[in-house]
C-alpha cells in the first residue's frame, strides 16, 4: 500500500511538473494552441489544495492547546485564553460572512431591476407579452424595500447615525422616484410612446443601484461583527505585531554589540565598513567627521555589498532549480517516504 | 503569464543534462567530494549537546512555504529528529503555514520510524502557530522560553522576525545553527547564532548529512552550472565594456540573446 502511494505521489509530482514546466517554457502561442488557456484554473486548483491544510492547522491548535487545558499543565491558562479568543474571532468572522453575503444578494437584486425593466419592455415589444403584472410586481418589491429601510434600526446604532439617516433618507426617496418613474412607464406602454420615460425609468433605477451600495456599505460598516472584529484586529492585533517588531530595535543593538567587539580581525573587518555606513548614513557623519562619508558608503553598498548578495543569490537559485528538478523527476529519496528508510 | 525565452529553455536543459550526468556518475559508484562546512558539523554537535543537557531542540524554518527550498529543510528535519528519536530526546517544530505543518508532520512520523522509535513520536511537536508574521514569532519566543530549548535550528526563509526568533535562542543560551538564502536576514543570523550556512549551503546539507549519491552528483552539476554562468558574466561585461567604449546605442549581443523572446514581437 505504502509503495503504491509512493508511486502516485510520484506520478501526480510528474505530471503536474510537466505540466508547469511546458507552460512556462513554451511561448504562449504555438499556431492555433493556446497552451495555458486554463492556467489560471489550474493554478487555483493546486491553491485549493494547499487551503485544505488550514483545517488542518486548526485541528494541531486545537489538540496542542486542548491537551494542555485537559491535562491544566503549564500555561493551560494562556492556551485556554488562545482557543476562546480563537473561537471568539471565529464567531466574528461567520457572522461578517453571513452579512456580506446578505448585501451581495440585495444588491444584486436591485442591479437586476434594470435588467428586468429591459427585459420585459423587449418581450412585450417582441411577444406581445403583458407588461402590466410584471411592472406592478416591481413596484410592489420597491415598495417592499423602501418599508424595509424605514424600519430598520441597526443603521441609527452607529457612529456615523447622520450619513446613515441621509443615505437612508436618499433610498427612500430613489425608491418612491423609481417606482414613480415604473408607474409612469406602465402608461407610456400604453399608449405605445415609451422611449423617453423608460430611459428616465432606468436613470431612476440606476440611482437606487448607487444609493443602494452606500446605504448598504454603511450599514455592513455598522454591523457589530464588523465593528467587534475592527476592535479586535485594530484595538489587539496591530498592536501587539507593532510591540513584537519594536523588540528588533533592541536586539539590533544587542547582536551589534555582539559582532563589533574586537575579538578578532574578522570582527576588526566587519567593524569598519559597517561604521562607515552609519556614519555616512546619519547627519551627524559628513557634518562633523568627513563630508565624502556618504559617497564612501554608496561605493561599499554598491561595490562590496551587492556584488556578494547576487553571487550568494545565483547560488541559491541554482540550487533550487537543481533541487526542482530532482523533486519533478523524484530522483532522490523523499524525506516524507517512510518506505524508503532503513528499518 | 509570464513564459521563458530561448536561453531559459536551454539553460534549463542543460542543467538538466549536466545534473544526469552526475547523478549517474555517483551512483556508479564515483567518489565526488564535498568540502566539509562548519555549519553542517555543528549540527551534530548542537543536537549532541542538548542532549547531554537534557533539554529539547527547536527547529524553524520561519516563513517558509511549500517550495525547493522547503524541500532541503526537510531533508535536514529527518536527519535531526532521527537523531533526536534515537536518543530519546525532544524536538518541536513551530510551523509558519499548514501546508509545511503537514509535511512536517510526515517527515517527523519517516524520522521516528527510521530510528525504529515510532511509539516515541507525539503529534503535539509540530505545532502550528500562525501564518502571521510577528504572531510566528511572539509564539516562537515562548516556546524556546517555555520549553527551555537546548539548540535550535533556524533552517528556510526569514524576513524581519529572524533576529527576534535568533535572540529567544540566544536568551535561553541555546546552541543555534541557522540556514537561509534570505541575503537580508544573514547577517542578524551571524551575528546572533553560532553557526550560519550561507544561501546554497542549505542545499548543501541534505547532502553532506545524508551521504546520498543523487544529491552529491547534484551539487556537482550546480558547481558546473555556476562556472557556466560565471563565464557568462564575464563575457556580458566584456562585451558591455566594448559597448561603452565604442559608444554604440545597440545592445549588446549577449544581453539580446540572454534577454530575447521567442518571437520578435516579444509574445
Amino acid at each position: 500500500m505504502t509503495r503504491l502511494r509512493n508511486k502516485l505521489i510520484a506520478f501526480f509530482t510528474f505530471i503536474g511538473g510537466l505540466y508547469f514546466f511546458l507552460e512556462y517554457i513554451l511561448p504562449a502561442h504555438i499556431g492555433g494552441l493556446e497552451f495555458g488557456k486554463y492556467h489560471e484554473q489550474i493554478s487555483l486548483a493546486v491553491q485549493l489544495i494547499g487551503l485544505m491544510a488550514i483545517g488542518l492547522g486548526l485541528i494541531n491548535i486545537f489538540r496542542v492547546h486542548g491537551v494542555r487545558i485537559l491535562k491544566l499543565q503549564g500555561g493551560w491558562f494562556n492556551s485556554f485564553v488562545l482557543l476562546l479568543g480563537l473561537a471568539f474571532v471565529l464567531v466574528l468572522q461567520l457572522l461578517d460572512f453571513r452579512r456580506s453575503e446578505q448585501r451581495s444578494d440585495l444588491l444584486l437584486e436591485v442591479k437586476n431591476f434594470s435588467l428586468f425593466v429591459n427585459r420585459v419592455v423587449l418581450e412585450y415589444e417582441q411577444k406581445q407579452i403583458d407588461y402590466r403584472p410584471r411592472l406592478d410586481a416591481l413596484i410592489d418589491r420597491l415598495g417592499v424595500l423602501k418599508t424595509q429601510v424605514k424600519n430598520s434600526s441597526s443603521l441609527l446604532a452607529t457612529g456615523k447615525q447622520l450619513d446613515s439617516e441621509r443615505t437612508e433618507a436618499q433610498f427612500v426617496r430613489s425608491a418612491e422616484g423609481a417606482a414613480s418613474a415604473t408607474e409612469q412607464l406602465k402608461g407610456a406602454l400604453w399608449q405605445n410612446n415609451y422611449r423617453e420615460t423608460k430611459k428616465i425609468t432606468l436613470d431612476q433605477l440606476a440611482l437606487l443601484q448607487s444609493v443602494t451600495q452606500e446605504l448598504l456599505d454603511l450599514n455592513y460598516e455598522a454591523s457589530p461583527a464588523r465593528r467587534w472584529g475592527n476592535f479586535v484586529f485594530n484595538g489587539f492585533f496591530t498592536p501587539l505585531g507593532s510591540a513584537m517588531f519594536s523588540l528588533l530595535a533592541f536586539y539590533i543593538v544587542s547582536a551589534a554589540y555582539r559582532s563589533f567587539r574586537f575579538r578578532s580581525w574578522e570582527a576588526v573587518v566587519l567593524m569598519i565598513p559597517a561604521l562607515i555606513v552609519m556614519l555616512g548614513q546619519i547627519p551627524h557623519g559628513p557634518l562633523y567627521v568627513y563630508s565624502g562619508l556618504p559617497e564612501i558608503r554608496r561605493w561599499l553598498l554598491e561595490y562590496l555589498n551587492t556584488p556578494a548578495f547576487r553571487a550568494i543569490f545565483f547560488g541559491s537559485a541554482i540550487a533550487g532549480l537543481a533541487m526542482s528538478i530532482r523533486i519533478w523527476l523524484s530522483l532522490e529519496k523523499s524525506p516524507l517516504n517512510t518506505e524508503e528508510t532503513k528499518q | 503569464m509570464e513564459h521563458a525565452n530561448p536561453f531559459a529553455l536551454i539553460f534549463i536543459l542543460l542543467m538538466g543534462g549536466v545534473l544526469f550526468f552526475y547523478v549517474s556518475q555517483a551512483r556508479r559508484g564515483k567518489d565526488i567530494y564535498v568540502r566539509r562546512i562548519p555549519g553542517i558539523d555543528a549540527i551534530d554537535e548542537t543536537l549532541g549537546r542538548s542532549v547531554e543537557l537534557g533539554r529539547p531542540i527547536a527547529f524553524t524554518s520561519g516563513l517558509i512555504s511549500i517550495g525547493p527550498l522547503f524541500y532541503a529543510c526537510l531533508s535536514v528535519l529527518h536527519y535531526v529528529a532521527e537523531k533526536i528519536a534515537r536518543f530519546s530526546s525532544k524536538i518541536y517544530v513551530p510551523c509558519f503555514d499548514p501546508e509545511v505543518l503537514v509535511l512536517s508532520d510526515a517527515t517527523l512520523q519517516s524520522a521516528y520510524q527510521s530510528a525504529n522509535r515510532l511509539s516515541q513520536y507525539d503529534p503535539t511537536d509540530v505545532r502550528y502557530l500562525s501564518n502571521n508574521q510577528f504572531a510566528y514569532a511572539s509564539g516562537y519566543m515562548g516556546l524556546v522560553h517555555r520549553e527551555n530549548v537546548g539548540g535550535a535550528f533556524l533552517f528556510g526563509s526569514f524576513a524581519a522576525e529572524s533576529l527576534i526568533l535568533a535572540e529567544a535562542g540566544q536568551q535561553v543560551g541555546a546552541m543555534q545553527v541557522a540556514a537561509t538564502t534570505s541575503n537580508e536576514q544573514i547577517p542578524f543570523f551571524i551575528t546572533t547564532c553560532d553557526h550560519t550556512l550561507i544561501g546554497e549551503e542549505l542545499y548543501a546539507a541534505g547532502a553532506y548529512l545524508s551521504n546520498n549519491s543523487v544529491q552529491r552528483g547534484s551539487l556537482r552539476a550546480q558547481d558546473i552550472m555556476k562556472l557556466l554562468l560565471v563565464a557568462l558574466i564575464v563575457l556580458g561585461t566584456i562585451q558591455a565594456t566594448f559597448a561603452a567604449l565604442s559608444a554604440s546605442e545597440e545592445p549588446i549581443a549577449a544581453l539580446k540573446w540572454v534577454t530575447g523572446s521567442w518571437s520578435a514581437k516579444g509574445e
